[in-house]
Protein backbone atom coordinates (compact mmCIF):
# COMPACT_ATOMS: atom_id res chain seq x y z
CA UNK A 1 0.00 0.00 0.00
CA UNK A 2 1.05 3.55 -1.08
CA UNK A 3 0.16 6.89 0.31
CA UNK A 4 1.09 10.44 -0.29
CA UNK A 5 1.26 12.64 2.91
CA UNK A 6 2.53 16.58 2.73
CA UNK A 7 5.86 17.96 3.83
CA UNK A 8 5.48 18.84 7.29
CA UNK A 9 5.99 17.62 10.63
CA UNK A 10 2.04 18.01 11.69
CA UNK A 11 1.65 15.30 9.06
CA UNK A 12 2.80 13.07 10.78
CA UNK A 13 -0.57 11.75 12.60
CA UNK A 14 -1.39 10.62 9.20
CA UNK A 15 1.46 8.73 9.10
CA UNK A 16 1.04 6.81 11.98
CA UNK A 17 -2.63 5.83 11.24
CA UNK A 18 -1.36 4.62 7.76
CA UNK A 19 1.69 2.50 9.69
CA UNK A 20 -1.23 1.20 12.49
CA UNK A 21 -3.71 0.40 9.81
CA UNK A 22 -1.08 -1.74 7.92
CA UNK A 23 0.12 -3.48 10.68
CA UNK A 24 -3.52 -4.28 11.45
CA UNK A 25 -4.00 -6.09 8.32
CA UNK A 26 -0.78 -7.95 8.18
CA UNK A 27 -1.29 -8.71 12.09
CA UNK A 28 2.44 -7.90 12.55
CA UNK A 29 3.85 -8.64 16.31
CA UNK A 30 4.65 -5.82 18.55
CA UNK A 31 8.64 -5.61 17.81
CA UNK A 32 8.06 -5.43 13.74
CA UNK A 33 5.06 -2.51 14.48
CA UNK A 34 7.70 -0.90 16.90
CA UNK A 35 10.86 -0.90 13.93
CA UNK A 36 8.04 0.38 11.57
CA UNK A 37 6.96 3.54 13.71
CA UNK A 38 10.15 4.13 14.56
CA UNK A 39 12.20 3.83 11.12
CA UNK A 40 9.11 5.77 9.28
CA UNK A 41 9.30 8.51 11.57
CA UNK A 42 13.06 8.81 11.61
CA UNK A 43 13.50 8.82 7.75
CA UNK A 44 10.11 11.27 6.97
CA UNK A 45 11.10 13.84 9.61
CA UNK A 46 14.37 13.92 8.18
CA UNK A 47 13.12 13.99 4.44
CA UNK A 48 10.78 16.92 5.89
CA UNK A 49 13.40 18.59 7.78
CA UNK A 50 15.94 18.06 4.71
CA UNK A 51 14.36 18.55 1.51
CA UNK A 52 12.57 22.15 1.92
CA UNK A 53 11.85 23.78 -1.59
CA UNK A 54 11.11 20.04 -2.89
CA UNK A 55 7.81 18.77 -3.98
CA UNK A 56 4.67 19.26 -1.74
CA UNK A 57 4.67 15.44 -0.74
CA UNK A 58 6.63 12.54 0.61
CA UNK A 59 5.21 8.90 -0.71
CA UNK A 60 5.21 6.12 1.94
CA UNK A 61 4.66 2.86 0.66
CA UNK A 62 4.70 -0.62 2.75
CA UNK A 63 4.39 -3.90 1.31
CA UNK A 64 5.13 -7.37 2.54
CA UNK A 65 8.12 -9.33 0.89
CA UNK A 66 9.85 -13.00 1.54
CA UNK A 67 12.35 -10.48 3.33
CA UNK A 68 10.01 -9.21 5.82
CA UNK A 69 8.20 -5.82 5.56
CA UNK A 70 9.63 -3.32 3.01
CA UNK A 71 9.53 0.22 3.36
CA UNK A 72 10.23 2.81 0.59
CA UNK A 73 9.72 6.76 1.56
CA UNK A 74 10.32 9.03 -1.51
CA UNK A 75 11.04 12.69 -1.61
CA UNK A 76 10.56 14.17 -4.92
CA UNK A 77 12.61 17.59 -6.53
CA UNK A 78 14.81 17.26 -4.06
CA UNK A 79 18.70 17.92 -3.64
CA UNK A 80 20.61 14.57 -2.46
CA UNK A 81 20.90 13.52 1.20
CA UNK A 82 21.70 10.34 1.56
CA UNK A 83 20.85 9.12 5.45
CA UNK A 84 22.90 6.28 4.97
CA UNK A 85 26.38 7.67 4.54
CA UNK A 86 28.38 8.42 6.72
CA UNK A 87 27.87 5.41 8.89
CA UNK A 88 27.43 7.13 13.04
CA UNK A 89 28.07 5.93 16.02
CA UNK A 90 26.87 6.88 19.10
CA UNK A 91 28.60 4.46 21.63
CA UNK A 92 29.84 6.32 24.91
CA UNK A 93 29.23 9.69 23.02
CA UNK A 94 28.06 12.12 25.47
CA UNK A 95 24.93 14.17 25.42
CA UNK A 96 25.83 17.30 24.85
CA UNK A 97 26.96 16.10 21.25
CA UNK A 98 24.17 14.60 20.35
CA UNK A 99 21.77 15.47 17.44
CA UNK A 100 18.34 14.22 16.97
CA UNK A 101 18.60 13.79 13.63
CA UNK A 102 21.98 11.71 13.63
CA UNK A 103 20.86 9.85 16.63
CA UNK A 104 17.21 8.87 15.03
CA UNK A 105 19.03 7.34 12.20
CA UNK A 106 21.71 5.34 14.08
CA UNK A 107 18.76 4.07 16.06
CA UNK A 108 17.03 3.30 12.58
CA UNK A 109 20.18 1.49 11.18
CA UNK A 110 19.77 -1.15 14.64
CA UNK A 111 16.00 -1.77 14.45
CA UNK A 112 15.98 -3.01 10.41
CA UNK A 113 17.66 -5.39 8.67
CA UNK A 114 18.53 -3.59 5.55
CA UNK A 115 18.93 0.29 4.43
CA UNK A 116 19.89 1.25 1.02
CA UNK A 117 19.78 4.61 -0.84
CA UNK A 118 18.67 5.79 -4.27
CA UNK A 119 19.79 9.34 -5.73
CA UNK A 120 18.22 9.60 -9.62
CA UNK A 121 16.32 13.40 -11.37
CA UNK A 122 16.00 14.80 -8.44
CA UNK A 123 14.05 11.63 -6.68
CA UNK A 124 15.70 10.57 -2.99
CA UNK A 125 15.03 7.24 -2.30
CA UNK A 126 15.03 5.25 1.20
CA UNK A 127 14.57 1.91 0.98
CA UNK A 128 14.43 -0.51 4.42
CA UNK A 129 13.69 -4.07 4.82
CA UNK A 130 12.56 -5.22 8.62
CA UNK A 131 12.58 -9.02 8.63
CA UNK A 132 9.84 -10.91 10.40
CA UNK A 133 10.46 -13.29 14.06
CA UNK A 134 12.46 -10.13 15.70
CA UNK A 135 11.32 -10.73 19.23
CA UNK A 136 13.85 -7.92 20.67
CA UNK A 137 12.25 -5.16 22.41
CA UNK B 1 -1.29 12.56 20.97
CA UNK B 2 1.50 13.72 24.42
CA UNK B 3 0.46 14.91 27.58
CA UNK B 4 2.50 15.78 30.30
CA UNK B 5 0.61 15.56 33.89
CA UNK B 6 1.86 17.38 36.82
CA UNK B 7 0.99 14.63 39.53
CA UNK B 8 2.80 16.93 42.66
CA UNK B 9 5.39 19.29 42.93
CA UNK B 10 8.42 17.64 41.22
CA UNK B 11 6.68 14.92 39.69
CA UNK B 12 5.04 15.14 36.40
CA UNK B 13 3.27 11.55 33.78
CA UNK B 14 3.72 11.54 30.65
CA UNK B 15 0.96 9.80 28.55
CA UNK B 16 1.01 8.76 24.88
CA UNK B 17 3.27 9.42 21.98
CA UNK B 18 6.16 11.33 21.94
CA UNK B 19 7.19 12.26 18.66
CA UNK B 20 8.36 14.80 16.50
CA UNK B 21 4.50 16.16 16.54
CA UNK B 22 4.69 16.66 19.64
CA UNK B 23 7.86 18.12 20.88
CA UNK B 24 6.55 21.54 21.62
CA UNK B 25 4.07 19.87 23.97
CA UNK B 26 6.23 18.14 25.85
CA UNK B 27 8.92 21.32 25.64
CA UNK B 28 6.37 23.89 27.10
CA UNK B 29 5.57 20.92 30.33
CA UNK B 30 9.46 21.49 31.02
CA UNK B 31 10.70 24.81 30.65
CA UNK B 32 9.85 26.38 33.53
CA UNK B 33 11.27 23.22 36.01
CA UNK B 34 14.69 23.89 37.76
CA UNK B 35 13.93 21.91 40.45
CA UNK B 36 14.78 17.84 41.49
CA UNK B 37 12.50 15.86 39.26
CA UNK B 38 10.72 12.43 38.87
CA UNK B 39 9.28 11.89 34.96
CA UNK B 40 7.25 8.64 35.58
CA UNK B 41 7.01 6.61 32.00
CA UNK B 42 4.44 4.24 33.08
CA UNK B 43 1.60 5.30 30.70
CA UNK B 44 4.06 6.48 27.59
CA UNK B 45 3.63 4.48 24.59
CA UNK B 46 6.32 5.93 22.33
CA UNK B 47 9.08 7.89 21.58
CA UNK B 48 10.92 9.13 19.15
CA UNK B 49 14.57 10.58 18.60
CA UNK B 50 13.00 13.71 18.64
CA UNK B 51 11.22 12.98 22.41
CA UNK B 52 14.81 11.90 23.28
CA UNK B 53 16.21 14.90 22.56
CA UNK B 54 13.77 17.07 24.66
CA UNK B 55 14.89 14.86 27.33
CA UNK B 56 18.41 15.33 26.38
CA UNK B 57 17.87 19.15 26.66
CA UNK B 58 16.53 18.67 30.38
CA UNK B 59 18.86 16.75 31.05
CA UNK B 60 22.01 18.87 30.37
CA UNK B 61 19.97 21.77 32.02
CA UNK B 62 19.38 20.51 35.10
CA UNK B 63 22.71 18.82 35.03
CA UNK B 64 24.07 22.70 35.29
CA UNK B 65 22.70 22.95 38.41
CA UNK B 66 23.25 19.51 39.88
CA UNK B 67 19.84 18.92 40.01
CA UNK B 68 18.58 15.34 39.69
CA UNK B 69 16.03 13.92 37.23
CA UNK B 70 14.78 10.24 37.28
CA UNK B 71 13.22 8.62 35.22
CA UNK B 72 10.56 5.53 36.33
CA UNK B 73 8.26 2.41 35.37
CA UNK B 74 9.40 2.33 32.21
CA UNK B 75 7.65 0.26 29.47
CA UNK B 76 10.22 -2.77 28.65
CA UNK B 77 10.07 -1.01 24.75
CA UNK B 78 10.64 2.46 25.71
CA UNK B 79 13.96 1.20 27.54
CA UNK B 80 14.98 -0.23 24.54
CA UNK B 81 14.34 2.93 22.58
CA UNK B 82 16.80 3.93 25.01
CA UNK B 83 19.12 1.53 24.58
CA UNK B 84 19.13 1.95 21.05
CA UNK B 85 20.09 5.15 21.31
CA UNK B 86 22.59 4.82 23.57
CA UNK B 87 21.21 6.82 26.40
CA UNK B 88 20.54 4.55 29.12
CA UNK B 89 23.84 4.87 30.99
CA UNK B 90 23.32 9.04 30.90
CA UNK B 91 20.01 9.31 32.55
CA UNK B 92 18.97 7.44 35.92
CA UNK B 93 16.59 4.82 34.76
CA UNK B 94 14.25 3.15 38.08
Amino acid sequence: MEERFKRKVSELSSVVSFIDDFIGRKKLDEATALALHLAIEEIFINMVRHGRGGADSISIELNMSANGVEMVLTDFDVDEFDPTSPEIDLEGVPLNQRRAGGMGLFMVRQLVDDMRYEYKDRISRVMLTKSLGDSRV
Amino acid sequence: MFEARVVEKGRISFLGRLDAAQVEKAQAALEDIGEELVIDFAELEYISSAGLGVLIALHRRLSESETSLKLINMKDHIRYIFHLARLDTFFEIE
